[in-house]
């Protein structure tokens, strides 16, 4: 607070070229039943962009925290720049010159881009003068090339402009280290292209980059220069990324040849399911975000509602659920109109829901798995009796769910925020396809999931087709839009561009639809 | 080195008991500060309060009556709490049950007692109940925020008290600021001689229910899935609705259970000042019990004696009046303050 250097000084500050940064010894993380981290070393050197790779659950986000001063390792040490530390919080880290980008971005979107960077920022003195700081920022943005509007509010900014406004925030604190987290997953192509070449700015500016990569195999191979496979909470491998494929990466993080296998079989379509018309419906800031979608699904039907995240694919799902309702339109389920019925009813007539946030809607992390799967049972008389819960039939049920989709987790009464986001998903998807639905609406369902656990949830998909299950997908993957809809469905705005049946529909027209050109 | 809080990574059920018994070390360090400016030995004054509390029959005795009613106020913030509501109402349910008891009481005065008893503790109950329905309603229907309309909700209720007594309909002609006395018939039995009526096991008896409502139900499983997570309740179908009216009407009659109590066993008039804020122990308390409906047992009791061995400051030793809320009020703050250690601990080691 009391000299007037434009950046902090620390422990990192004045990096050489090729000078070890960052330095990790055996560290060794367990959770109840699972060893998250299993003895792993890692160095990263100045100038160089080394990722980290590795399916959900491999250790990545724990390793992460471990680094970032969220949690503490059990055993192992972490060196910076040769010097053993403890990094008890993200203050410690801060302190130390790392820096952290999250993949759900900590930024507030009522005050502007400067006033986010300025957040935290340990220089800050009792006066705030934002001029000084906007200057020193601005140079901050020349340097690595970053362009975004200090003024602007965040939430007029886009995801990728939002992230970028994190990056600096990292750096104007002083990081020499920065580590991001999934750092392409919220951004559109073009985004993606800026900020690979932003991070190799500041590679050649001495820094030190860790980005951490589920499943894009491409962008680790375009910008690193090292990267380390995880799985299972163990190192795999480590190569120079000039000696990778993307197949031999694929294959050390699987552990086996990964060819994507999509079990198609050919189903006949049945009667009508589910028929909409005309629906309507506003977000949560009250603007339109259904503007009369009309279309109907079969039995044995996959349907691909697809689009560009926030075109109103997640208000159609809470609509045809019951958790949002409409401002005009109507849904018939099987003959019947279930417009004002209640969630419970909707559960009750057959209906299914898969929602796009597992965390936040689909499960309870500090409820036990049983007590999660319990969700869909509480009122179910073969595990209820008068008002009296079964919890052992349910524990029986629910070890046999676990098992028959491959959920990993030590034990049933493991809680659900111990699993990894693959497991989590496919134990949402296990409590509602158990419950025989005739529709089932899926949104999102392998967004941010692994190879492994994409090719299961798709399967399974297609295994609803020959229980005669309608299936509403939402998808923002053209692939998986494409591989397993029966009819295509692009939406922008609020609305459906067309209804394509798979024949007719191919990846250049569906990818025109869905931004919104439609071509004569 | 500047002490620092660092995030916990883990908390389990044996944390809640070390951070209680800190919180209450520092609170007796305090309080013992209390005694030295009185020039009282602190070993000396927490030895008359215990002593008394929990080693004469007298004090025994006037211990475990006094706890029927703490308990039940601790169940009524208990219960919400698990859904996720604050009920700050306890006081004021407990009040509309003394005022429904008393309204039986006064209608029918001259039936067998044990006829009248249970329509006076049902009364207490429905009176209670529809105290707690009101904010349940609010909540639910309107989103009315619940702290707030149970908090003022006190207040209606003690000046409805206040209207009925000082001068008003069931005014006592001949005293001031109470009602007439209820029959003899309308006041409850007591356990031989100790003073203690048979109301103890039904508070008992409602706790151990509510620990299997909790536990084993339905009903039990809703509210604790919205406790933990309102939006994956709602996604599966629970209603909100239902939640908060259930949990405010359990507490409801709870609290108006403790009024019948206070009314029957104790002053046999209704007063305004029928129970001197226990609603709000029953927040301390519950806290005190991590919301565990067993524990809340012990805690009650525990706390119920330590308040009622604090009389022993001004009598035996000649303290200020006043001095046990003082006490009280100590012990609420280093627990509450002592919460923060839930997901925090502190850290004094220096910096990497």
């Amino acid at each position: 607070m009391r000299d007037d250097t434009k950046q902090q000084e620390n422990i990192l500050s004045g990096l050489k070229r090729g000078e070890t940064v960052l330095e990790l010894r055996g560290i060794t993380k367990k959770f109840p039943g699972v060893i998250a981290n299993d003895h792993i070393d890692f160095d990263i050197k100045a100038g160089e962009i080394h990722a980290i790779l590795g399916e959900n659950g491999a250790g990545k986000t724990t390793l992460m925290n471990i680094i970032y001063g969220l949690l503490q390792p059990d055993e192992g040490e972490i060196y910076i720049r040769g010097k053993k530390v403890q990094i008890n919080s993200p203050l410690d880290s801060i302190a130390l010159g790392i820096g952290m980008v999250h993949q759900h971005l900590k930024v507030i979107p009522a005050l502007t881009a400067i006033e986010n960077i300025l957040l935290g920022y340990p220089k800050l003195g009792r006066i705030l003068d934002i001029n000084k700081a906007k200057k020193e920022v601005s140079e901050l943005c020349k340097k690595y090339g970053f362009k975004v509007d200090l003024d602007a509010k965040l939430w007029q900014l886009s995801a990728g402009e939002q992230q970028t406004v994190e990056i600096i925030r990292a750096l104007y604190q002083g990081a020499k280290l920065l580590i991001l987290d999934e750092p392409t997953s919220v951004l559109t192509p073009p985004e993606t292209v800026k900020l690979l070449k932003s991070l190799k700015a500041m590679a050649k500016n001495e820094l030190a980059v860790i980005p951490f990569i589920t499943h894009k195999l491409p962008v680790v191979l375009e910008i690193s220069d090292r990267v380390t496979v995880l799985r299972n909470g163990k190192v795999v491998g480590r190569l120079k990324t000039k000696d990778a494929t993307e197949k031999i990466l694929a294959k050390k993080m699987v552990g086996r040849e990964v060819v994507f296998r999509i079990k198609r079989s050919s189903v006949k379509i049945g009667k009508t399911i589910l028929e909409v018309k005309g629906l309507f419906a506003l977000n949560d800031r009250g603007a339109p975000a259904l503007n009369g979608v009309s279309f109907s699904i079969h039995e044995g039907e996959i349907f691909s509602v697809i689009g560009v995240t926030g075109n109103g694919q997640q208000e159609l799902a809470e609509v045809l659920m019951g958790l949002r309702k409409p401002t005009g339109g109507s849904i018939i389920f099987q003959g019947e109109n279930v417009t004002n019925y209640s969630i419970k009813k909707r559960w009750d007539k057959g209906i299914g829901y898969v929602p796009s946030d597992r965390v936040g809607v689909g499960s309870a992390g500090e409820l036990s798995l049983v007590k999660n799967i319990a969700m869909d049972l509480y009122h179910d008389s073969e595990f209820v009796s008068r008002g009296i819960i079964d919890y052992k039939k349910i524990k029986k049920y629910s070890e046999k769910l676990i098992s028959d989709f491959n959920v990993k987790a030590p034990s049933v009464t493991t809680l659900a925020s111990h699993l990894s986001g693959g497991n989590l998903q496919k134990l949402i998807l296990a409590r509602v396809i158990s419950r025989r639905p005739k529709l089932l609406i899926a949104d999102l369902p392998t967004h941010g999931l692994d190879v492994g656990a994409t090719e299961f949830v798709q399967n399974k998909l297609l295994d609803l087709k020959k229980d005669k299950v309608a299936v509403l997908l939402i998808s923002e993957d053209l692939d998986e839009a494409l591989s397993l809809g029966d009819k295509i469905a692009p939406i922008y705005e609020g609305k459906f561009m067309d209804i394509l049946s798979k024949k007719n529909a191919s990846k250049e027209k569906v990818g025109a639809l869905m931004a919104g050109v439609r071509r004569g | 080195m500047r002490p620092r809080l660092i995030r916990r990574e883990k908390y389990g059920a044996f944390d809640n008991v070390k951070i209680v018994l800190i919180s209450m070390v520092i609170a007796f360090a305090i309080l013992s500060i209390v005694f030295l400016q009185a020039n009282i030995d602190p070993f000396k004054g927490f030895g008359q309060i215990f002593n008394f509390a929990f080693a004469t029959n007298v004090g025994l005795f006037l211990t475990i009556r006094r706890t029927v009613p703490l308990l039940l106020v601790t169940l009524a913030y208990i219960i919400p709490a698990k859904g996720g509501l604050w009920n700050i109402g306890g006081e004021g349910q407990l009040f509309m049950g003394a005022t429904f008891a008393t309204g039986v009481a006064f209608a029918l005065p001259d039936l067998s007692p044990i006829l009248l008893l249970p329509l006076m503790a049902i009364g207490a109950m429905v009176g209670g109940a529809s105290w707690g329905a009101i904010v349940g309603y609010l909540k639910g229907k309107l989103n009315v925020n619940e702290v707030i309309a149970s908090l003022l909700l006190n207040y209606v209720a003690i000046v409805l008290v206040k209207y009925l007594t000082w001068g008003g309909p069931w005014g006592d002609p001949k005293g001031q600021a109470e009602s007439g006395p209820i029959s003899v018939n309308a006041m409850l039995p007591k356990i031989g001689n100790t003073g203690i009526p048979p109301t103890i096991f039904f508070a008992l008896g409602f706790a151990i229910i509510i620990y299997f409502i909790l536990k084993k139900t339905s009903l039990g499983y809703q509210i604790e899935l919205y406790g933990h997570n309102p939006k994956a309740a709602n996604y599966v179908g629970v209603s909100f609705l239902k939640i908060s009216l259930a949990t405010m009407i359990i507490a409801g009659a709870m609290a108006g259970f403790a009024g019948f109590h206070q009314l029957s066993s104790d002053t046999a008039r209704l007063r305004a000042d029928i129970s001197p804020g226990w609603g709000y122990y029953g927040i301390v308390f519950a806290l005190f019990a991590n919301l565990n409906v067993l524990a809340a047992i012990i805690v009650s009791f525990f706390l119920t004696g330590f308040i009622v061995g604090n009389t022993m400051l001004q009598i035996n030793l000649g303290m200020n009046f006043g001095v046990e809320e003082l006490f009280i009020g100590v012990i609420m703050l280093c627990l509450v303050g002592g919460q923060l250690l839930k997901r925090y601990r502190i850290s004094f080691k220096k910096i990497g």
